[in-house]
């Protein structure tokens, strides 16, 4: 998978799923400050990774990413 | 208040249904498929929360939370609390509620993939019985006591008791109560298990059919009804419209082994606390509000508790007194269907638009009166006529028993 691909699957998921603003959608934006993710959307988010990226991320970790760009980093590393 | 429920989705329709007779009771082949006996259910519309509230409070609310939400907007609405006043003063939040089945839509994935973290964040949320009031209280930022109340049929009556007991007390000044109760059908299984509810699915409007021969069990309901009881200086100082008062509050336990029996000596002792509590004699009592579910024994004992505490026998002509002082009665649930938890909040909004607009709902579908209720003042058709008291009748199983008494103010 490209990373191009990872980052347009994870920004689908941002926008329709956890309905996050489109307008807010940039790899600079930070997760939580900007995109206001919650612990439970942190949970939602893991459940996608592993449902679309095949892998289960470990415990706490999205918790930890900063940016979108960490996060799309992160699924690329354990892909 | 507020209302959601079958036979309307705002105060103004609900009160034009109970005028009307009008029946929310439709057959869903659903449920037939399903493997119910009985296909019969309120029509109640799942809401779009979608316009009012951001996916960080849908994703965790279950589907009588939804209901809820509505009822409650209304209610605050009507109460004139701003989301601002919410915010800033301690208001408090009681729901009857019970039975939740959402658990169940989370289970086959424990069974199938055999990992929790795919249950997500929701399961939690919306699996508990108290998801209700967790979520209201988190959507409307309320500061005060926040809890439901389990008393299977009986729940939100006891609620609205309970809130007004904690005014009394001084505890809290303002605190929304209410009922709701989902409509999902693996719910409905359980009641049907027990040959509680009607299989006259041909006839949906009319199935219900309390303190009739005929009848046969009840059409299970639900939606939501909310109201807030406020302490009467406090609302007064605030400007607020006041549309009745609750005076009493009586309650009992059937004491009796059988878990499933009503129990007639069980209700009188509720509405006769009530009474007592409000410092009324039954013949103070406009209106009473049955609980009457259409079951086989539940109407039965409901209408010997009824006989014995408002039209007892007189003992010097040794017949009955249906005189002039008897209350009408009848059962709004011969519309609605049995609204289960959300039935004594709803009944209590149903009860205070008929004093509000001076009228008695019928019990519609009422052809045969049982014997047990033959003395008792059954309104078969809409009764126009000042309404200033009511007694609203609650019971559950597992034998739990409420009454309320509202007065116009």
């Amino acid at each position: 998978m490209t990373p191009q691909e990872i980052q347009e699957k994870v920004n689908t998921f941002m926008t329709d799923r956890l309905e996050y603003e489109p307008s807010a959608i940039a790899p600079e934006a930070e997760l939580k400050r900007d995109l206001g993710m919650t612990s439970l959307d942190a949970v939602e988010t893991s459940i996608f990774i592993k449902r679309t990226f095949g892998f289960q991320p470990e415990r706490g970790a999205i918790k930890t990413l900063v940016t979108l760009q960490d996060l799309y980093d992160y699924i690329a590393r354990n892909i | 208040m507020g209302i959601w429920s079958c036979i309307g989705q705002d105060l103004h329709t609900v009160m034009e249904s109970l005028k009307q007779g009008r029946s929310g009771i439709i057959f869903d082949p659903t449920r037939i498929e399903y493997g119910l006996h009985s296909g019969l259910v309120g029509n109640v519309p799942r809401p779009d929360l979608k316009p009012f509230l951001p996916r960080k409070f849908r994703a965790t609310m279950s589907e009588d939370a939804e209901y809820a939400y509505m009822a409650a907007r209304q209610a605050f609405e009507q109460a004139g609390l701003s989301d601002e006043y919410l915010r800033q003063n301690e208001v408090g939040l009681i729901f009857g509620n019970d039975v939740n089945m959402h658990m169940l839509d989370y289970m086959p994935i424990m069974e199938e993939e055999h990992d929790s973290m795919l249950l997500g964040p929701s399961a939690l949320f919306k699996g508990e019985t108290s998801s209700v009031t967790m979520n209201l209280g988190t959507i409307f930022h309320l500061k005060g006591i926040n809890f439901c109340v389990g008393a299977a049929c009986a729940s939100s009556s006891h609620a609205v008791g309970l809130a007004a007991m904690l005014i009394r007390q001084g505890m809290q000044n303002t605190i929304l109560v209410g009922g709701s109760c989902m409509l999902d059908m693996r719910g409905s299984a359980a009641a049907d298990a027990i040959d509680a509810l009607s299989h006259q699915n041909d006839t949906p409007q009319g199935a219900m059919m309390p303190f009739d021969t005929n009848r046969d069990g009840f059409v299970p309901s639900g939606g939501a009804a909310a109201l807030v009881l406020e302490e009467y200086e406090h609302a007064v100082a605030r400007g607020a419209t006041i549309y009745a008062e609750v005076v009493g509050y009586g309650f009992s336990s059937n004491g009796t082994e059988e878990i499933s029996a009503p129990s007639a000596d069980g209700e009188y002792r509720a509405m006769k606390r009530a009474l007592d509590d409000a410092g009324l004699q039954p013949s103070d009592i406009d209106y009473v509000n049955a609980h009457a579910t259409s079951t086989t024994a539940g109407d039965i004992e409901e209408a010997k508790a009824l006989t014995r505490l408002f039209a007892p026998p007189n003992p010097s002509s040794g017949s009955s007194e249906t005189s002039a002082s008897s209350p009408f009665i009848s059962s709004t649930k011969s519309m609605t269907g049995h609204e289960n938890w959300m039935a004594g909040a709803s009944e209590a909004v149903y009860s205070i638009l008929m004093m509000q607009n001076n009228f008695v709902a019928p019990n519609i579908n009422l052809e045969n009166v049982i014997d047990e209720a033959k003395d008792l003042n059954i309104a078969r058709e809409t009764i126009y006529t000042p309404i200033n008291t009511v007694l609203s009748n609650s019971s559950g199983m597992g034998g739990t028993n409420s009454a309320l008494v509202f007065r116009k103010i």
